[in-house]
């Protein structure tokens, strides 16, 4: 039960001979799942959450938006803690100051340039928040990060206040390149696209030399400078990647809810989002999307159960939503840290190989090649 | 505008708050290596704990039943978390902390939400008392700074004197040669975390008898680490400096620009206090670098 992610005395033999040192996650198709499979649940899932969108009820839908738009914060932290191991709970600042680049640029071309604005400068102030982790590691990193949240959440409430909207700004519907985007449901295909992208995004990237350098720097610093690896420009890659993906985030969600003010953004949603990724699988592709998933569901079907219960805990629930979500959610992460670091990706794909082998066993030889 | 006299008598509950939580956290750091993120929730269960004893026993029974169940928690915590994570990468332990704050916070919420914003008894009044000078101060802020320097001259004593202290220092210093010359690491450990937890009660009463016990006492926990850094992680002297200056720096920002600037500008401290010199006032370098 007990088996350690990762050493940290991984050998600078060991890192060079496996390009792929979390190897445990693509086995390829020697044992467990083969390709065609793989191909075949990517297809059957894609069809499921298209059948979602269109037929699925209006509040569904609504709540999946957020969970697609969380699944972004999410694979951008991934990035960050994941595949380079650098700890943020920078999250909401960059989320403050996609949004109110959003507020500051829609009215100069819609999404569109406001998608492309925010991410610029997120990737700007998340490269100037990166340069502390060139000199410190682990504790000191996530409490420079802190420092970056309270002094942006300092400015964006200055700026708020300073523009006189108190009540924080209210915002037209979005519109992404001359076309409208208003509804739920067509929120839910842009969304959809977008998730679409940078999941994409973030498989290639993991196999790329970023990728393989972040893994490194989170495996052993030393190690990876010692094959030739540049810390400081893999590590202010990471940050820049990340932060300007979350800005992006940021800028989405301003438009998707119409709404924002400076108090929308805590250090519990900060933290939430290490607890997507943890929940998730920590460094794994698809453990982001579940981790948002379950984290963005989990509030709607607590009140669900809520209101089956006999009425006098049901009120109990409805009033406590917050509180049991977070204990839930706490108890989750708490539990995985300690039992199966790597989450629930890592589980599935557990159970999935263990199916598929038992079935290629018992089906004799025709199911190889 | 106050005197420096009236803003100096004025720092002396948050200089005492922040020496609580900080010296809690050194303890931590030395025993375990571990900045402690949960210190926060910690202090919020403290000061619920206080509050749940209220009105059952003697106040200073009631005392002494709070201060044993926090050591007790904070050793459990130890056990029943920290331990279980040794050789898992510090990754997995940074975001423990976090997230036990969290759930900490979600577990005081659930079980004392519904109270409210609630104010502690305290055994003396906090009624204002006139000091030499003319100046008034609530009674409770002299209580805090006199908590605060008994409570850390205790730890000193502790850490100096006794058989116990010297093998939490051993451990500290080298947790591998200590276990080889006997020395239970996982129990001075255990302690150093009990220990940690009955400052952060102590912080949350303190806090909470000048503000009343609400869910803001998590962000004690976060406000202290400025205090912690520019002292040093591992120097109990260090950060009882740093909080005093703090502490006063602290209501000179209060009183001249607002409260908003408290946490932008303690942090923007500690952010260069990280980077020109990690080790702070008093820390050992090495141990700067070790992080």
């Amino acid at each position: 039960m007990h088996d350690p992610v990762e050493s940290p005395e991984t050998s600078v033999a060991e890192l060079i001979r496996t390009h792929e040192p979390s190897a445990d996650a693509s086995a390829g198709t020697t044992r467990g799942v083969s390709k065609t499979s793989r191909r075949i649940a990517l297809a059957v899932g894609t069809m499921l959450v298209l059948i979602f969108g269109l037929a699925g009820p209006g509040a569904d839908v609504y709540v999946a938006d957020f969970a697609l738009l969380a699944c972004i914060g999410a694979i951008a932290l991934n990035l960050l803690t994941g595949f380079a191991g650098q700890v943020s709970v920078g999250s909401s600042a960059f989320l403050a100051v996609g949004a109110f680049t959003y507020v500051g640029v829609y009215r100069f071309g819609g999404l569109a340039i406001a998608i492309l604005a925010s991410a610029l400068l997120c990737a700007v102030v998340g490269l100037l928040s990166g340069l502390p982790s060139l000199r410190l590691q682990g504790f000191y990193l996530v409490l420079s990060t802190l420092a970056l949240f309270y002094i942006v959440d300092f400015v964006v409430e200055k700026i708020q206040f300073g523009v006189g909207a108190i009540g924080g700004f209210v915002l037209p519907g979005a519109q992404f390149l001359g076309w409208n985007i208003n509804s739920d449901k067509q929120w839910y295909f842009f969304l959809l696209v977008t998730v679409a992208l940078v999941l994409a995004g973030s498989w290639n990237l993991k196999r790329s030399k970023f990728g393989r350098a972040w893994v490194g720097i989170k495996e052993n610093e030393l190690a990876t400078r010692v094959i030739g690896v540049n810390l400081t420009s893999m590590k202010l890659t990471a940050f820049t990647f990340s932060s300007a993906l979350i800005g992006i985030q940021g800028a989405l969600t301003a438009a998707f809810v119409q709404n924002v003010s400076y108090d929308n953004f805590t250090l519990d949603q900060a933290v939430s989002y290490v607890v997507m990724i943890l929940i998730g699988g920590l460094g794994s592709v698809w453990g982001p999307i579940i981790g948002a998933a379950v984290v963005t569901a989990l509030p709607t079907v607590i009140s669900d159960i809520g209101t089956q219960l006999p009425s006098n805990i049901g009120t109990t629930v409805s009033t406590d939503l917050a509180n049991i979500e977070l204990a839930i959610y706490g108890a989750v992460v708490l539990a995985f840290l300690l039992r199966e670091p790597r989450g629930i990706a890592h589980l599935i794909e557990r159970a999935v190989t263990q199916l598929a082998d038992k079935r290629r066993t018992r089906g004799g030889e025709e199911h190889d090649k | 505008l106050p005197t420096l006299y009236a803003l100096l008598l004025e720092s002396i509950a948050p200089a005492g708050i922040y020496a609580l939580v900080s010296v809690g956290l050194v303890l931590i750091y030395r025993a375990t290596k571990v900045l402690n993120f949960a210190q926060g929730g910690m202090v919020l269960l403290g000061a619920y704990l206080l509050f749940s004893l209220q009105g059952s026993l003697p106040i200073a029974l009631r005392i002494i039943v709070l201060l044993i169940v926090s050591g007790l928690i904070g050793a459990a915590i130890y056990y029943g978390l920290l331990d279980r994570l040794l050789g898992h990468s510090p990754l997995s332990i940074v975001m423990m902390t976090i997230v036990l704050s969290t759930f900490l916070e979600a577990v005081v919420g659930l079980a004392w939400g519904q109270d409210g914003d609630v104010r502690l008894l305290l055994p003396v009044s906090t009624g204002p008392v006139r000091l030499p000078g003319g100046q008034m101060i609530g009674a409770n802020n002299i209580l805090i700074g006199v908590v605060a320097v008994v409570f850390v001259a205790l730890v000193g004593c502790l850490l100096r004197f006794t058989r116990v202290g010297l093998s939490m220092r051993a451990a500290a210093d080298n947790s591998g040669l200590a276990s080889y010359r006997g020395v239970n690491v996982r129990r001075t450990s255990a302690i150093a975390w009990g220990l940690s937890m009955v400052a952060a009660t102590l912080a949350g009463v303190a806090s909470g008898s000048l503000n009343g016990v609400n869910g803001n006492l998590l962000d004690i926990g976060l406000a202290a680490f400025p205090a912690l850094l520019l002292g040093g992680v591992d120097s109990i002297v260090g950060v009882c400096i740093a909080s005093a200056i703090l502490g006063f720096l602290g209501s000179v920002i209060q009183t001249y620009l607002s409260a908003d600037w408290l946490n932008p500008l303690m942090y923007s401290i500690l952010l260069v206090t990280v980077l020109v010199r990690p080790s702070g006032l008093m820390g050992t370098p090495e141990t700067a670098r070790r992080v």
